[in-house]
């Protein structure tokens, strides 16, 4: 299986989307758990292994980096090119949203 | 059960994913609690108190000497998964019944049975290696050696390779169950 570059197609995955939205601020990769299901009202629970892939992942995209590295503890926080990404996925997320809405407003007349 | 610690042997680390849930919490239940594994498939476990954790094994792309391992291991304990133990990059966490599953994304889900099912093809080719390495050796034995070690090689190889098998169809199952959701 080729790594699944989802993140070069411009998808994001929805745990990917949340894990980048809450590193506009920097936080450790521990304290996210907590932190999206604060961001989400206590909709959004994350499962560690999940966010740890995802964390990877972003990396590997270069989509977060670590701010300081050696303490034991990393501190992630957005790139530009994380940044970019999200508005592009926020944008398309709204969009879609527009869609299914439009449809059903039309459908129930 | 046994009075102090006792063994199980799950026919290899292959097959082991297999049967392993089942009977861990089984003997869970009778207060032996899951202590250590080895790459063979033996399962450790010592005498507890009699608990209804859930035990979660994850095939990450990390293994215990790798950096970010301290990081790995924090971020499972804040999900509240306890780490047990590791083979290789195979990990043993516990936790509580009602904790959240370690994955809760079905892609990255999919992504860890695609580690494990290469894991097992590797564990069925290794099988047939120690097969035929056995025969190898076994026909310049005298007869009753021969047989002993035959039977012992065949019989390994037979553990190592039926177990890497059911484990591969087990994992495209899950796979499968788990891309329904995607």
């Amino acid at each position: 299986l080729p790594k699944q570059d989802y993140y070069d197609k411009g998808q994001l995955t929805d745990v990917a989307y949340l894990v980048l939205a809450s590193l506009i601020t920097p936080c450790h990769g521990y304290k996210l758990m907590s932190k999206i299901e604060e961001m989400t009202c206590g909709d959004v629970h994350i499962g560690p292994a999940s966010l740890y892939t995802t964390l990877k992942k972003l990396s590997e995209a270069s989509f977060i980096s670590l701010l300081k590295e050696g303490e034991g503890k990393k501190v992630y926080h957005i790139t530009d090119e994380g940044l970019l990404a999200l508005k592009i996925e926020i944008n398309k997320r709204e969009r879609y949203a527009g869609y299914g809405k439009r449809a059903l407003d039309e459908g129930q007349g | 059960l046994c009075a102090g610690t006792c063994h199980f042997l799950l026919l290899g680390t292959g097959f082991a994913l297999v049967c392993l849930s089942g009977v861990i919490l089984w003997v869970g239940w009778r207060g032996y609690l899951l202590e250590s594994v080895t790459a063979l498939g033996f399962y450790k476990f010592a005498k507890g108190r009699p608990s209804d954790c859930s035990y979660s094994v994850d095939f990450s792309e990390l293994k215990k000497e790798a950096e970010g391992f301290d990081e790995y291991l924090e971020i499972f304990e804040r999900g509240g998964w306890n780490y047990v133990c590791s083979v290789g990059a195979l990990h043993w966490f516990c936790a509580p019944k009602s904790t959240m599953p370690i994955y809760t994304d079905s892609r990255n889900l999919s992504q860890k049975y695609e580690r494990m099912r290469r894991l097992s093809i590797w564990c069925a080719a290794l099988g047939v290696l120690v097969a035929v390495v056995f025969f190898a050796l076994a026909r310049r034995l005298p007869y009753s050696a021969l047989l002993i070690v035959f039977g012992l090689g065949l019989g390994l190889a037979l553990v190592m390779s039926v177990g890497a098998i059911l484990n591969h169809r087990l994992i495209k199952r899950l796979d499968n169950q788990a891309k329904q959701f995607q």
